[in-house]
């Protein structure tokens, strides 16, 4: 529903003079948005504009705040950043894991969702039920074990390491059978009638449906990769294989000056705004999603 | 006749038997491996004396849950999560509902401060720790300010008495843009009629917000609160990459615990019962908050029945 524009927070005022009420309302909710507004961009705007100062100094060594801001504009910083460390490589290694993660996790789990939403196989009820109690495991409580299972199956220190332990999903199983549950049963009899084999089916007819579902579950996990930090960290020690979290993390002790670790902060958060941006609807429609996949 | 039909019917059931299953193998493989095994793995691993490179050697029955309750360090990290947890929430998901009512416009400009306050968002925890780490140094930004208004320099990070609160402080900064969307989405949905109403009326704008606004969103508003409490109770990038758990361990939490006994000293089998009992309190706080979100939902239908019949 569309909102009226008439804040909820207003301030009593006396009858008759309601449309000059409103634009004080108004003016009060700018100022405040304003302020507010300022006070929670200010830390990721000094990151920004301090990796653009060319003074070489530790922050130990400067002793006032102007001294943080620069008077001119360099790129010496991240020039510096992608010479010092591989960057190249661990944006790459960051986008081959989010990739990499998304394209299985699409595959193992629409297939299986759909087979939930609509083959009536014996023993669907069991896996339904299993998956809802399975859902209620936080991540945190089996890392330690998960750590040993990878690394009995020799896949520390690979990137199947990162992408194949979050191929299943409980979550995502379940949110493709909500969403195949809607799709009318007539189509896909039709498809069958038409002699198509359930795979076919699956990919000629159902997966060109399912673009809302598929692009809520890509932001989800592309995102949710590219800020990855504990699990990428507990099995990549070796360097090559880092992703920019990990990266960034190291390169701390490692900077030579203040702004040009807050150039590698930038380089590491630009790319992942800059796809926000383009992608902010999706991202938006699909947030709540987001909170109960964590629960 | 009857017998044919009954066999066309299994036949077409082993068929779906087939196909069902076999949709669900890569799903079932991955989940075996990756979810149930460790699963299994950590409650049994919680009872032996399982070393990461010592491998194990006995069963020890319940020694690492009674060790536990005798590890200082432990009441520690149990004490600073419900500490992190007891601020976060309401200070996040108040000051999500702030930014919510204060957005909530069409007007030009509004977009611009919503995304103002959801980019912190977007940036990576492990950003946010590191730019306010800087921030909170000795010499760091936050002291500089304090400096220009005459105040002495803090310790923060490095004050057991400030450590968990300045975590706390970044933590509900970082957080609080993606409450205020979905509480957004909320006031959003809130008819406008019942404003209208409240206003013939003679509601003042407390009154409104008191009677029309909260009820609105009182559903939706549980919700947020569930999903900020189970994140909180997670707490560890922060507290890992800020201060790894110092000083004096007043950072230590239940996860970074974990992460300290399991992967730090190679103890998988005491890492593992600390994780057990973490899964455990995990599952019952967030049981316990859906019954509550689901009072919330109860008690909503009926006072929307009770509204209508009154209509």
């Amino acid at each position: 529903m569309q909102n009226t524009g008439e804040c909820v927070v207003a301030v009593n005022a006396p009858r008759g003079g309601a449309k000059a009420r409103r634009r004080a309302v108004l003016a009060a909710q700018y100022v405040a948005n304003i302020l507010l507004g300022i006070l929670f961009i200010s830390p990721l705007l000094w990151m920004f504009v301090t990796a653009f100062n060319p003074i070489q100094a530790l922050d130990s060594q400067i002793s006032s705040i102007t001294e943080f801001l620069p008077r001119t504009l360099s790129l010496g910083n991240f020039k510096a950043v992608f010479t010092r460390i591989p960057m190249v490589r661990y944006l790459l290694n960051t986008l081959l894991y989010a990739l990499g993660t998304v394209v299985l996790v699409l595959l193992v789990n629409a297939l299986a969702g759909y087979a939930l939403a609509k083959i009536p196989f014996r023993g669907r009820g069991t896996v339904i039920m299993f998956i809802v109690i399975m859902l209620t495991i936080p991540f945190e409580g089996i890392t330690l074990s998960l750590y040993m299972v990878v690394s009995k199956l020799q896949l520390l220190n690979s990137p199947l390491a990162v992408i194949l332990p979050s191929a299943m999903s409980c979550f995502y199983i379940f949110m493709f059978r909500q969403f195949f549950s809607g799709i009318p049963n007539a189509v896909i009899e039709a498809a069958e009638i038409d002699g198509c084999k359930p795979l076919t089916v699956f990919f000629r007819v159902v997966i060109p449906m399912a673009t809302p579902v598929f692009v809520t579950v890509f932001i989800l996990e592309f995102f949710g990769k590219w800020s990855d930090y504990y699990w990428p960290m507990l099995t990549l020690t070796d360097s090559a294989l880092w992703n920019i979290q990990i990266a960034i993390a190291d390169f701390n002790s490692r900077a030579e000056h203040y702004g040009q670790f807050m150039a590698a902060l930038t380089v590491c958060t630009l790319p992942i705004v800059i796809l926000f941006l383009f992608l902010q609807k999706y991202y938006i429609q699909g947030i709540a999603t987001q909170g109960i996949k964590d629960m | 006749m009857l017998q044919t039909a009954n066999k066309k019917i299994s036949a077409r059931q082993r068929r779906y038997d087939l196909t069902g299953w076999l949709f669900c193998l890569p799903a079932v493989v991955f989940g075996a491996v990756f979810l149930i095994a460790p699963i299994l793995l950590s409650f049994t691993f919680s009872f032996t004396d399982y070393h990461m490179l010592r491998g194990l050697h006995a069963f020890v029955g319940f020694e690492n849950y009674v060790e536990l309750f005798s590890d200082a360090v432990f009441g520690k990290a149990i004490v600073n999560t419900v500490k992190f947890v007891v601020f976060v929430v309401p200070l996040q998901c108040g000051l999500a509902l702030l930014l919510a009512l204060l957005v909530n416009r069409t007007a030009k400009g509004f977009g611009v401060f919503k995304l103002a306050y959801f980019a912190p968002v977007i940036t990576s925890m492990t950003v946010v720790a590191l730019l306010f780490m800087n921030f909170y140094d000795a010499n760091g930004l936050f002291n500089l300010l304090l400096g220009t208004v005459g105040i002495d320099a803090q310790g923060f990070l490095h004050d057991p008495r400030q450590a968990m609160y300045s975590i706390i402080f970044m933590s509900v900064w970082q957080g609080a843009g993606y409450q205020m969307i979905i509480l957004l989405a909320a006031l959003q949905n809130v008819q406008p009629e019942l404003y209208e109403a409240a206003g013939l009326d003679g509601a003042n704008g407390w009154q409104k917000f008191r009677h029309v606004t909260l009820p609105g969103i009182l559903s939706v508003g549980s919700f947020v609160l569930l999903i900020t409490l189970i994140g909180a109770f997670k707490l560890f990038t922060q507290p890992y990459i800020m201060t790894q758990g110092g000083p004096d361990n007043s950072t230590m939490t239940v996860v970074l615990y974990i992460y300290e006994r399991g992967m730090t000293d190679k103890l998988i089998g005491y890492g593992s019962a600390i994780a057990m009992l973490f899964t455990f309190a995990f599952i019952l706080a967030s049981a316990v908050g859906k019954g509550g979100s689901r009072g919330v939902a109860i008690y909503r239908r009926r006072r929307d029945r009770y509204i209508e019949e009154m209509i």
